[in-house]
C-alpha cells in the first residue's frame, strides 16, 4: 500500500460549487474505530461514486450523510458541512438532515401499502396537505416509473417486479425534494435491464439532485459518475478501518490512478 | 431397509400422537353434538332433576370474561413487546421483562386464579366477572407479550429504515410501519390467547365462580362454559351431564370458529 496516496485531491476544478463538505477524522461504532480520515467535498449537481472493496467503509461514509447511524452506539469526530451549517452540529434533528438528504437502499423496500400512499408517506410525514395527488405524479413521472404503475397506483408497492419497486423507492425518496440523494449499492439487486435504467435515470435525475452512489460495480461507477472516491481498508495491530484514499473526477482517476492499490483494483485484482 | 423401517416407526408415532386428539373431538361430536338442541344457546340452566334448558347464561358469561381478559391484556402486552423490540432491544430491562413473561406463560391457571382471589375477590368481598376477565387476562398476557415480540421482530429492518430515511421519528415508523406490517401475526397471537383463555376452569372457579342466572352486572359472578362443564358433568343427572357434552361441544366449535376466523383477517392483510 503506498504512503503517499492522496486523500484530499482539488475536486472543484470545474468551479462545481460543492454542497457536502465532510471532514472525518474518526467515526466509531460502539468502541470500535469504522473510519479515518474521510474528507471530501461532493459537486452539487454531480454524480459521486464510492467504489472500493467490501469492509472499506463506503456505506458507512454514506450513511454518515444524511445521518442513518443510530445517534446512541455511533460517534463522529469531525464535521459534515451541508450549505455550511454542519449536520453534526447537537442542535440539529437528524430527521431534517433525511428530508434534506434522502436515501434509496440495496434491497428494494416499499413499503406494504399502496404506490400511492408510498410516494405520499414522506409528504404526509412533513405534513404535505396540498396536491397531494400532483407531487405523486410528479415524483413517479421524474423516477421513470409512472408510465409503468400509472394504472395499479392502488396496487400495493411491493406487487412491482424488483426494477419498478426500486425506481419506486427513487419517487418516494425524492417526492420530499430533497437536496442530495444517497443511494446505497441500488441496483445490487436488479437484472442488467432494470440496472441500464436505473444508470440513465440518474443522469437524468443530477440535472435536479446532487447523487452520491456507493456500488460494487465499477463498470457502473465509471459509466455514470463524475466524481470517484475510492476507499480502502487500512489495518492497523489492533483494528481495521476504512478510509478514503483517492478522490478526484473519475476521467483522472481511472487513467491515472496515484495509489497502487487503486491500480490493483480498477484492475480486478483486488475487490 | 433402515430408512423404511424408520418411515413406518415415525408415521405409527404420528398416529399415536393424533389418536388421543382424535378420540376427544370424536367423543365431544358423539355425545355433545348429538344432544344439542339450539335453545341451549339461549336457555337459562334446568333446576336439578328438570329437563330441557341450556347453557345461554354460561355461554355469554365466557364470551364477556374472554372480552375483559382481552382488554385486560392485548393493550398493555402490545405495549410491552413494542417498548422490547424497538426501544430497549438487547438491554438488561428488556431481558428481564422477556425472562417474566416467558415465566408467566408457564404459570399454573390455577395460581392465576389465587392470586386475582386475593387480590380482587377478598378486598371486595365479592366473586366478579372483573374478576375472572382479570384472571384470564393474567394468562392471555405472556402470550400476547411474545406473540407481539416475534411478530414484531420478523418486520425487516430495512423497511424501518426506509421510514427514518423519509424523516419519521420512531413513534411514527412504529405506528405507520412496523404496526400495521406486524398486525397480521399479532392477531393471531391475540386469538391463540383468547383460544386458550376460553378453555380456562380453575381459575374462573376462584373469581367469577358460577351462578344460574344471566349476568346483569359486572360486579357480580357469573356463569361460565368451563366451569358449566366442570359442574354438570360431576351431578347423577343425565340431563346435565348430556348439557355438559353439549356445552363441550359449543366451547370447541366458538374456539374453532375463532381460529377460522383470524386466518380468514390473516389472509386478508396478507
Amino acid at each position: 500500500m503506498s504512503e503517499n496516496a492522496a486523500t484530499l485531491s482539488p475536486v472543484t476544478r470545474q468551479n462545481q460549487p460543492s454542497i457536502l463538505d465532510a471532514n472525518i477524522d474518526r467515526f466509531c461504532y460502539g468502541r470500535k474505530t469504522a473510519l479515518r480520515h474521510v474528507s471530501l467535498k461532493i459537486p452539487k449537481n454531480r454524480i459521486t461514486a464510492f467504489i472500493g472493496p467490501s469492509g472499506c467503509g463506503k456505506s458507512t461514509t454514506l450513511r454518515c450523510f444524511n445521518r442513518m447511524h443510530p445517534q446512541n452506539r455511533t460517534k463522529l469526530e469531525g464535521q459534515i458541512l451541508f450549505d455550511n451549517q454542519n449536520l453534526y452540529d447537537p442542535r440539529i434533528d437528524p430527521r431534517m438532515v433525511r428530508i434534506q438528504i434522502g436515501m434509496v437502499f440495496q434491497q428494494p423496500n416499499p413499503f406494504r401499502i399502496s404506490v400511492f400512499d408510498n410516494v405520499a408517506f414522506g409528504l404526509r410525514l412533513n405534513g404535505v396537505r396540498h396536491n397531494i395527488p400532483q407531487r405523486v405524479e410528479n415524483a413517479l413521472r421524474q423516477a421513470a416509473v409512472w408510465d409503468d404503475v400509472k394504472d395499479r397506483l392502488d396496487e400495493p408497492g411491493t406487487s412491482l417486479s424488483g426494477g419498478q419497486q426500486q425506481r419506486l423507492c427513487i419517487a418516494r425518496a425524492i417526492a420530499v425534494e430533497p437536496q442530495v440523494l444517497l443511494m446505497d449499492e441500488p441496483c445490487s439487486a436488479l437484472d442488467p435491464i432494470s440496472t441500464g435504467k436505473i444508470e440513465s435515470l440518474m443522469l437524468e435525475l443530477k440535472k435536479r439532485f446532487t447523487i452520491v452512489i456507493v456500488t460494487h460495480n465499477l463498470g457502473q461507477a465509471v459509466r455514470v459518475s463524475d466524481h470517484l472516491a475510492y476507499f480502502f481498508v487500512e489495518r492497523d495491530k489492533q483494528s481495521q478501518y476504512g478510509r478514503l484514499m483517492e478522490y478526484g473526477p473519475t476521467e483522472e482517476l481511472v487513467q491515472n490512478p496515484k495509489s497502487e492499490s487503486l491500480r490493483s483494483y480498477l484492475a480486478g485484482e483486488i475487490g | 431397509m433402515f430408512s423404511s423401517g424408520l418411515d413406518a416407526f415415525v408415521a405409527l408415532l404420528s398416529c399415536a400422537a393424533v389418536i388421543p386428539l382424535l378420540s376427544v373431538i370424536y367423543m365431544v361430536l358423539r355425545r355433545g353434538a348429538v344432544n344439542f338442541r339450539p335453545s341451549m344457546l339461549w336457555q337459562l340452566p334446568p333446576a336439578a332433576g328438570m329437563t330441557g334448558g341450556g347453557f345461554g347464561n354460561a355461554l355469554l358469561g365466557t364470551l364477556i370474561l374472554v372480552v375483559i381478559g382481552a382488554l385486560v391484556s392485548v393493550p398493555p402486552g402490545v405495549l410491552t413487546a413494542i417498548f422490547l423490540t424497538e426501544y430497549s432491544r438487547g438491554s438488561r430491562s428488556a431481558q428481564l421483562i422477556r425472562f417474566s413473561a416467558k415465566i408467566l406463560s408457564g404459570l399454573p391457571s390455577i395460581l392465576a386464579g389465587v392470586f386475582i382471589f386475593g387480590v380482587l375477590v377478598m378486598t371486595t368481598k365479592q366473586y366478579s366477572v372483573i374478576a375472572g376477565g382479570v384472571a384470564l387476562g393474567i394468562l392471555m398476557l405472556p402470550i400476547v407479550i411474545l406473540a407481539t415480540e416475534e411478530a414484531l421482530l420478523r418486520v425487516p429492518g430495512y423497511l424501518r429504515e426506509a421510514s427514518l430515511a423519509l424523516g419519521a421519528n420512531e413513534t411514527q415508523t412504529v405506528l405507520y410501519i412496523t404496526l400495521p406490517a406486524a398486525g397480521p401475526a399479532i392477531l393471531t397471537g391475540v386469538m391463540l390467547a383468547i383460544a386458550r383463555a376460553a378453555g380456562e376452569t380453575a381459575p374462573i372457579i376462584f373469581t367469577a365462580f358460577t351462578s344460574p342466572y344471566w349476568i346483569r352486572s359486572l360486579r357480580e359472578p357469573t356463569a361460565s362454559m368451563s366451569v358449566l362443564i366442570y359442574n354438570f358433568a360431576t351431578v347423577p343427572y343425565d340431563n346435565l351431564i348430556d348439557m355438559a357434552w353439549s356445552a363441550s361441544f359449543i366451547l370447541i366449535m366458538v374456539v374453532l370458529v375463532t381460529n377460522i376466523f383470524s386466518h380468514f383477517v390473516v389472509n386478508r392483510f396478507k
